[in-house]
């Protein structure tokens, strides 16, 4: 379930409190003209909060160095021997003791309350909350309040354009384990560390050009299955259009998926042997049409002994005689291989006699679909058809007209 | 066919024709003896054919044996020439049958390398019936024996150009076009709700699964349970398509809105399948019934066998039609039979005193017959009723000359010059002094419509049971978008559905991503993408297919077809391409 809207109806401060009032789980994403920020909350009251345009290395470094926490070498020593190990930066500054896990708690609270409070400046951009039952937020995180936030703010500052956008190609940790892997984190939705993957060259490319962020959303969003791409909506998302969202997919149990997808294979295969044994039946599927299937297929069958009838003439008419097996037909090209079964698939048995032959299908002689043809009443086959009465001494014939 | 057989067949229809001869020479000696009757007829035909007629008739059939036992090229085409003059005399302009017969000797004279007699009896069948596209096939036949390829290409284009072109041949194709259309889009529908089971169907699983277990722990009966809600459909009768429509209701609260618009679209299709096909097989069993291929042919002027025993037909079974009576008069009239024209053509003026053509052509019998008074009557009166006449105008003015009342006739002349100047210099050019009106074959739509209540009964639909047959499928397209839309009610109240969307993709692994390749439809399961997910279906279903045409549709009647070489190979070269394109233009990289 979502709650959309743009920041011209509604401001920020009003928006945060109506989630912190009614006390809300899930993702708010903030989308201005050139940075997309997304909060994280839990019960009402934020645990997280990411930037597209400024990663959480960054604020953590600003905020740890301007703290007298650490310098800005022992920072990029730390960043770059964490860049060798794959862990998370916040896991290895806590293990490698560069920082106690509480005082790096602060600074992420301390990054998260500058970044909230920049957004605080946004007058324009489009915002969307995703409801959910839990989110992704640091471990030990002391939350939020909204009103502590907004009491910092410390009341109405002068409107301001959102933030540039950053240059520099966005850094993610890949592999980073979250304490909760399947719950969506704000940090997953922009890519930030703890994200499942990292952002393409395409978004990184996207987002150093001058286009409009939202032209870049879709290459930036799309590495992420939390994100939806663009195009046509998912089952559980409103609205359409590059700023579509949703949470992260749950896992089904593999054994379920796996019966699910056996049972569509099976159908599957059911349907496409259904398809080549009875392909009429796609039409007229149920029990009460098996009159109206009857009916067509005897439509089909007229078409057929239409067909064979012209062709078994045509050799009465070279041969003298009808042929013995549907077969000679086929080797003389007067009909198809397919011609030699009904409509049914059964194979097709001619029964020649002297001026008739009699046509059905196998194990059919006699039944209703089976057809006797004559040459009787064809002036060109038949010898009786222009026995003449007694008496004849007819004038010629003189056309007309 | 062997020359032997050729010749024993030849020898057969010819010992037939002999027979015949002998009969009739045995009538003319009897009748020496005996009263002639009023009417000569041929047996057996219901048509009555005249002695004059059954001599012509006669007479063609020589003329066939001889052209079919002959070999000789430089002959065939005199004999081809006599056999279509014969034939003038009666009214026709084609030989249908005879085609057949040439082009039968043209791919077995291919076959025993006798190439001379076979590009002699091509010849000749286009003579006998132009344009027809088996010639066009069977050519290609021959050019394919003869190993040039290309011509055999050209020729299979051509042919199939013809088809398209040939009226019956054309009703059966579009008809065929139809019944395949809704066969193709009803099985894409089908393979589509598959794709759809098997991307989604685990999440659909998981739901029911923990709607069973309630919101505690799940037990080992879980699994089960959600299957046997998922397949119960399959105890009743026509279980299968039970168990698809299920899935399309079920499947519904997991899809896209371009995937509903397509279980909707096809739940449409279902209801309007059965009415369509309905008055196809209607249409059809009238196009079909060898009243309606008479009148084709005497359409297109074709002399088949079977024309006369047709024609016989077509009259028991509509006998108080006067649309029929004023044919049977026309084609009378064609072949000679004026008499017998004449007391059809009146018994259509006694029942319709305003048929104008029948008028002029009751006159033109008087006309012929010299009785000038009686055929200016006549024509005076269908001048009266049909004004715009110029043919009423036209025989008046030669009526009024057998009469020696010249003036009256040139006034008459003047007016049907009036009426279409450039048609009576073409009867003056031809020196054609009577000229008559087809009525009846103008009738020729007028009978089809007569034939179609006799052949089709009355409109069905009015008992219980048409009414279930017919219309049963909308009522159950109704329901299930009801209960589909109950199901989004629930959906959008989170109620039984999953509160955070479930994984539908497949995974990443190679064999996985080239299942999607090789799986229409299912990457766009995936990603909700229904139009495109149907589209991928449709498209390798279409091609897939093509050989199987011919049952898919209504076989057509020509013979020396393009063969299954051809669909097999465009079946063949339009999957690989399609394939091709798919993973180098859609999902190489996903590869």
């Amino acid at each position: 379930m979502s709650v959309e809207g743009n920041l011209d109806l509604f401001q920020l401060p009003e928006i945060l409190q109506l989630v912190a009032q009614q006390q809300k789980t899930g993702i708010l994403t903030v989308q201005g003209n050139e940075d997309i920020v997304a909060i994280s909350f839990l019960h009402g009251k934020i645990v997280a909060a990411d930037s597209l345009n400024q990663a959480v290395e960054e604020g953590l470094k600003q905020v740890l160095v301007e703290t007298g926490v650490l310098s800005g070498a022992e920072f990029a020593r730390a960043s770059a021997e964490q860049a060798a190990t794959g862990q998370r930066l916040v896991d290895f500054l806590v293990e490698s003791r560069f920082v106690s896990r509480t005082r790096l708690l602060e600074a992420l609270r301390i990054h998260t309350r500058q970044l909230l409070e920049k957004l605080l400046d946004w007058r324009e951009g489009d915002f969307k909350f995703y409801s959910g039952e839990e989110v992704a937020y640091e471990e030990g995180f002391v939350p939020i309040r909204v009103d502590e936030l907004l009491l910092h703010a410390g009341g109405a500052k002068p409107s301001a354009p959102a933030p540039p956008v950053r240059r520099a190609p966005i850094a993610v940790e890949a592999n980073a384990p979250t304490s909760d892997a399947a719950r969506p984190s704000a940090g997953a939705l922009l890519g930030f560390p703890g994200s499942p993957a990292s952002v393409s060259p395409a978004a990184s490319a996207a987002a150093r050009s001058s286009e409009r962020l939202s032209e870049a959303l879709p290459a930036i969003v799309l590495p992420f299955p939390g994100l939806e791409p663009p195009g046509p909506a998912k089952p559980g998302v409103t609205g359409t259009g590059l700023r579509q969202m949703t949470l992260e997919p749950a896992p089904v149990p593999r054994p379920i998926r796996h019966v699910g997808r056996v049972l569509g294979a099976l159908a599957g295969c059911g349907l496409l042997a259904l398809l080549i044994y009875r392909p009429d039946q796609a039409v007229f599927p149920f029990s009460w049409q098996s009159a109206s299937l009857q009916a067509l297929e005897e439509t089909q069958r007229s078409a057929q002994f239409l067909k064979i009838d012209r062709a078994a003439q045509t050799f009465f008419l070279l041969e003298g005689r009808f042929p013995e097996h549907l077969s000679e037909l086929r080797d003389r090209d007067l009909l198809g291989p397919h011609d030699l079964f009904d409509v049914e698939g059964r194979p097709l048995l001619l029964i020649p006699r002297e001026t008739t032959y009699e046509l059905h299908a196998e194990g059919r002689a006699g039944a209703e679909d089976a057809t006797s043809r004559s040459i009787s009443g064809n002036f060109l086959l038949d010898p009786e058809f222009l026995s003449l009465r007694p008496g004849t001494q007819a004038a010629p014939l003189v056309l007309l007209d | 066919m062997s020359r032997s057989g050729a010749e024993s067949g030849a020898r057969r229809a010819l010992r037939f024709a002999l027979t015949a001869t002998w009969a009739s020479l045995a009538t003319v000696s009897l009748g020496l003896f005996g009263a002639r009757p009023a009417s000569a007829a041929a047996q057996g035909s219901g048509f009555e054919l005249g002695d004059s007629v059954s001599r012509t008739l006669h007479q063609l059939q020589d003329q066939a044996v001889q052209w079919l036992v002959q070999s000789d090229p430089e002959h065939s085409g005199e004999r081809v020439t006599e056999l279509l003059e014969t034939a003038r005399t009666l009214g026709f302009e084609r030989f249908p049958d005879l085609a057949r017969g040439a082009l039968f000797r043209a791919v077995d004279g291919a076959r025993r390398g006798d190439f001379a007699l076979s590009r002699q009896a091509l010849a000749a069948a286009e003579r006998l019936d132009p344009g027809r596209p088996e010639i066009s096939f069977a050519s290609a036949t021959v050019a394919r024996i003869e190993g040039s390829y290309a011509t055999a290409a050209a020729k299979l284009v051509v042919g199939i150009g013809r088809t398209l072109t040939w009226p019956f041949e054309r009703r059966l194709l579009l008809e065929g076009a139809l019944l395949w259309s809704l066969w193709l889009l009803l099985a894409t529908a089908g393979l589509f709700l598959v794709i759809q089971m098997t991307a989604k169907g685990g999440a659909l699983l998981a739901d029911i699964g923990r709607i069973f277990s309630g919101s505690g722990r799940g037990s080992r009966f879980t699994v089960p349970f959600a299957v046997a809600v998922l397949v119960w459909p399959l105890v009743l009768p026509s279980g299968f398509i039970w168990l698809l429509l299920w899935w399309s209701v079920l499947l519904w609260g997991y899809a896209s809105a371009s995937e509903r618009t397509v279980l909707a679209g096809a739940w449409l299709l279902l209801a309007a399948a059965p009415p369509l096909l309905a008055e196809q097989r209607q249409r059809l069993a009238i196009a079909l019934s060898p009243p309606a291929l008479a009148l084709d042919s005497l359409e297109r002027r074709e002399l088949s066998g079977d024309l006369f025993n047709d024609l016989g037909t077509l009259r028991t079974l509509v006998p108080d039609s006067f649309a029929v009576r004023q044919l049977a008069a026309d084609i009378h009239r064609h072949l000679g039979q004026w008499e017998r024209a004449r007391e059809l053509y009146q018994e259509v003026i006694q029942k319709e005193p305003g048929n104008s053509a029948a008028l002029v052509d009751v006159g033109a019998y008087y006309l012929v017959r010299h009785e000038y008074a009686q055929a200016i009557e006549q024509f005076k009166r269908a001048g009266e009723i049909d004004p715009t006449s110029a043919e009423a105008q036209y025989n008046l003015s030669w009526a009024y000359r057998g009469s020696y009342r010249f003036e009256e006739a040139e006034r008459a002349d003047a007016q049907a010059r009036v009426r279409d100047r450039s048609l009576v210099e073409g009867w003056v050019q031809r020196s054609e002094r009577v000229v008559s009106v087809d009525g009846g074959f103008e009738r020729i739509p007028e009978i089809r419509s007569q034939l179609e209540v006799r052949i089709a009964g009355p409109v069905p639909g009015h008992r219980s049971g048409d009414l279930l047959r017919r219309y049963g499928t909308a009522g159950l397209a109704l329901g299930l978008l009801l209960a589909a839309l109950g199901l989004d009610v629930l959906r959008r109240n989170r109620q039984g559905y999953s509160a955070v969307p479930l994984d539908l993709k497949l995974g990443s692994r190679p064999w996985q991503c080239w299942l999607r390749v090789l799986l229409p439809g299912l990457p766009s399961a995936e990603v909700g993408d229904g139009f495109r997910g149907f589209c991928a279906v449709l498209v390798a279903l279409a091609l897939a297919s093509i050989p199987f045409l011919p049952r898919l549709g209504f076989r057509l009647p020509s013979g020396f077809g393009p063969g299954q070489g051809v669909a097999g190979s465009v079946a063949l070269v339009g999957l690989v391409t399609y394939f091709i394109a798919r993973y180098r233009f859609d999902l190489a990289n996903e590869i």
